[in-house]
């Protein structure tokens, strides 16, 4: 698996902080274990930097609705885990990658280095549209930053 | 009552006014508060106050009874003046205290050197030279009185103000 540079929650919100109102998507790799954390540090940092609640969902809700990929209402951010194999999911999303653009939203793909990497060569043009690859990892409010 | 019997007595009230002040002013948790602080730095990074984000300040969790620390060691600004702080809080039933605080902003090549913000961590014997909230301006050795206020609101009155004008 390539290393992808490591990142926290306080430094990509601020990243979509500056990004607000463009589309972009983010896939985040986090290490086993760490998926609580990262979610809990991820939710709090958009409170306090975007006074706003960050919903967290399953990317299987992609699949779910009428509307275009389950997207009616999603609020500016919207973090979507990515924490099993499916192949229709994954075909989902390399084809309608597009229609997830044109959301105007910044999609936070949360998962772990198997499913990323299996994801990386069986969806390439997911791949393709992807702002940036990060590894997340929790923010250590004791000691450092990611170095 | 003699004149300097007066004189304590009204330091005593300021004293007791300041207390109460402080016995209100709960933050929701030391995680919050650091978050608040360090988002609020970076938001001067990005106006160009600051010299770079910093991943400050960072929480001390391993002070007794239940104490945490947030500390931020040193920022930069551009105009080369550094800020360090530190802000002890304590756990309570209705959410966490400020025990104490410390906010020393440096100057460089300014008339003058250095201010201080302290909170001292306990009510001092002798609240008419030394109040528990005051600060020092300079080299000079006077605790001036100062009011108690929240630590965010105590970062952005450095930031803002003191920072852009004093000494210069």
């Amino acid at each position: 698996m390539i290393d992808f540079s490591a990142t926290t929650a306080f430094r990509l919100v601020r990243r979509l902080v500056m990004g607000q109102g463009t589309a972009s998507m983010y896939l985040l790799i986090y290490d086993d274990g760490a998926q609580l954390a990262i979610e809990a540090d991820l939710q709090a940092e958009v409170e306090v930097q975007m006074a706003i609640p960050l919903p967290i969902g399953r990317v299987s809700e992609l699949l779910d609705g009428d509307d275009s990929l389950g997207l009616a209402g999603a609020g500016p951010i919207r973090v979507l885990r990515i924490d099993r194999w499916s192949r229709d999911l994954v075909a989902l999303l390399d084809t309608h990658v597009i229609r997830l653009e044109r959301a105007g939203a910044q999609f936070l793909f949360l998962t772990t280095p198997a499913l990323a990497e299996r994801l990386l060569v069986e969806a390439p043009n997911f791949r393709n549209r992807l702002t940036e690859i990060l590894r997340i990892i929790p923010d250590d409010l004791s000691g450092g930053g990611p170095h | 009552m003699s004149w300097e019997d007066e004189l304590k007595a009204l330091a005593h009230d300021r004293e007791n006014a300041s207390e109460a002040i402080l016995a209100q002013m709960t933050v929701d948790n030391p995680g919050t508060l650091l978050r608040q602080l360090r988002h609020y730095l970076a938001e001067q990074a990005n106006r160009g106050k600051l010299k770079r984000t910093y991943d400050a300040p960072r929480l001390d969790n391993t002070r007794e009874k239940g104490l945490q620390e947030l500390v931020c060691e040193e920022v930069e600004f551009r105009s080369d003046s550094s800020l360090t702080f530190s802000v002890l809080l304590e756990p309570e039933r209705t959410g966490w205290l400020v025990k104490r605080f410390d906010f020393h902003l440096h100057f460089v090549g300014r008339s003058i050197n250095m201010v201080r913000i302290e909170l001292l961590q306990d009510r001092g014997h002798d609240p008419l030279n030394v109040p528990r909230c005051h600060f020092h301006i300079g080299d000079s050795n006077a605790h001036i009185p100062f009011p108690i206020m929240s630590p965010r609101l105590m970062l952005h009155l450095i930031c803002e103000h003191i920072e852009l004008d004093v000494g210069l």
